[in-house]
């Protein structure tokens, strides 16, 4: 019972499909622009900044808004709190994973 | 769903890659360096030592440059099109530790090959011998960096060319062994202090000749063959971004 509940106690903010995509991707790298996170997880433009504004909400990325030469830019990065969730979630899939 | 997310992260990690260019650039860059050592070689002296010179700040430009020039393509074609990524920036200590293997096999290198110029006539014959194989471990090692680089990034380009470079290397050691026999005990008899015979310095200028060589060989080769695939993998990478709307 108490394994069961670990499964439900899931972190619900990273648990979609698309948000988990975002954060892996973030959590392999410096930071990224809004332009390779969308071509990377296929999501529309409005469906991607509504992904972003919920991880920036629970404070696993920052989204900084600069400028590469004359290009504007919209960076997002991994906060430490975000790496350490996402690890997290990686091992509570691993556990679920493994228990089946 | 662990896997989508470890496929996601080599996906993430291989994208400095994905566009081709640096194994454009880095292959160009490579087979001409090869092909100017090889000319070089079949070169009369003093014409040699000029072209030598020349190599030698192509070397040093190319070093300098080529991640500048990689950097500028990737900002005016890359980035807008398919976006911008930032890696992390290594701190100096780690790069110190990820560079201490090298630095630690170089440094046993050098101290083997002039400790066996020192200690004898017959451990100086294998210190000469060293010359020609240099290039056969060069390409050994490229071939494991090229590898383990595929291990990182999922990049099967990456492994095809760490093959070739091992197999030329196999190819160029195979080529050396001839010049084996060019090596007697005659050679190296004389005291280190003593001004080098004109017969161990002809055979010495053969191995120097033969060294140029394999290095040039392997230079075209992978350099080549990099070149090719980059060409391949900017072809791929032009149809997968050809409707992307830039930024």
């Amino acid at each position: 019972m108490s394994s069961l509940r670990d499964h439900t106690a899931i972190d619900r903010v990273l648990h979609e499909p698309a948000r988990a995509v975002i954060v892996a991707i973030l959590d392999a790298i410096e930071s990224a622009d809004f332009l390779y996170l969308q071509r990377e997880t296929g999501l529309t433009k409005g469906n991607l900044s509504s992904h972003l504004a919920k991880l920036e909400a629970a404070g696993y990325i920052t989204i900084e808004k600069t400028f590469r030469g004359k290009l504007p830019l919209t960076l997002c990065r991994l906060t430490p709190q975000g790496k350490q969730a996402f690890a997290r979630y990686r091992e509570q899939l691993a556990r679920f994973i493994a228990g089946t | 769903m662990n896997d989508t997310l470890t496929q996601v992260q080599q996906r993430a990690r291989a994208y400095w890659f994905a566009d081709g260019l640096n194994e454009i650039v880095g292959g160009t860059f490579a087979a001409i360096l090869g092909a100017l050592i090889l000319l070089q070689n079949s070169l009369q002296s003093a014409q040699a030592d000029i072209l030598s010179t020349v190599t030698n700040m192509l070397l040093l430009a190319g070093a300098v440059s080529i991640p500048l020039l990689l950097r500028w393509m990737k900002e005016r074609v890359t980035y807008p099109r398919s976006g911008y990524v930032a890696y992390p920036q290594l701190k100096p200590a780690e790069r110190l530790k990820r560079g201490t293997p090298a630095i630690l096999l170089a440094l046993a290198l050098a101290v083997l090959i002039a400790g066996s110029i020192l200690a004898s006539p017959i451990t100086r014959l294998w210190a000469m011998a060293c010359l020609v194989w240099m290039p056969s471990l060069m390409g050994v090692l490229v071939g494991a960096g090229l590898f383990r680089s595929e291990r990182e990034t999922g990049l099967t380009r990456r492994a095809w060319l760490g093959g070739l470079s091992i197999l030329t290397a196999l190819w160029l050691g195979w080529r050396s062994f001839p010049l084996m026999n060019l090596l007697t005990p005659t050679l190296t008899a004389g005291r280190i202090t003593e001004p080098m015979p004109m017969q161990t310095a002809a055979v010495m200028r053969t191995l120097m000749a033969a060294m140029y060589a394999n290095v040039a060989f392997l230079l075209i080769i992978v350099g080549g063959a990099a070149l090719i695939l980059g060409v391949v993998a900017r072809v791929r990478y032009l149809k997968e971004t050809h409707n992307v709307e830039p930024a």
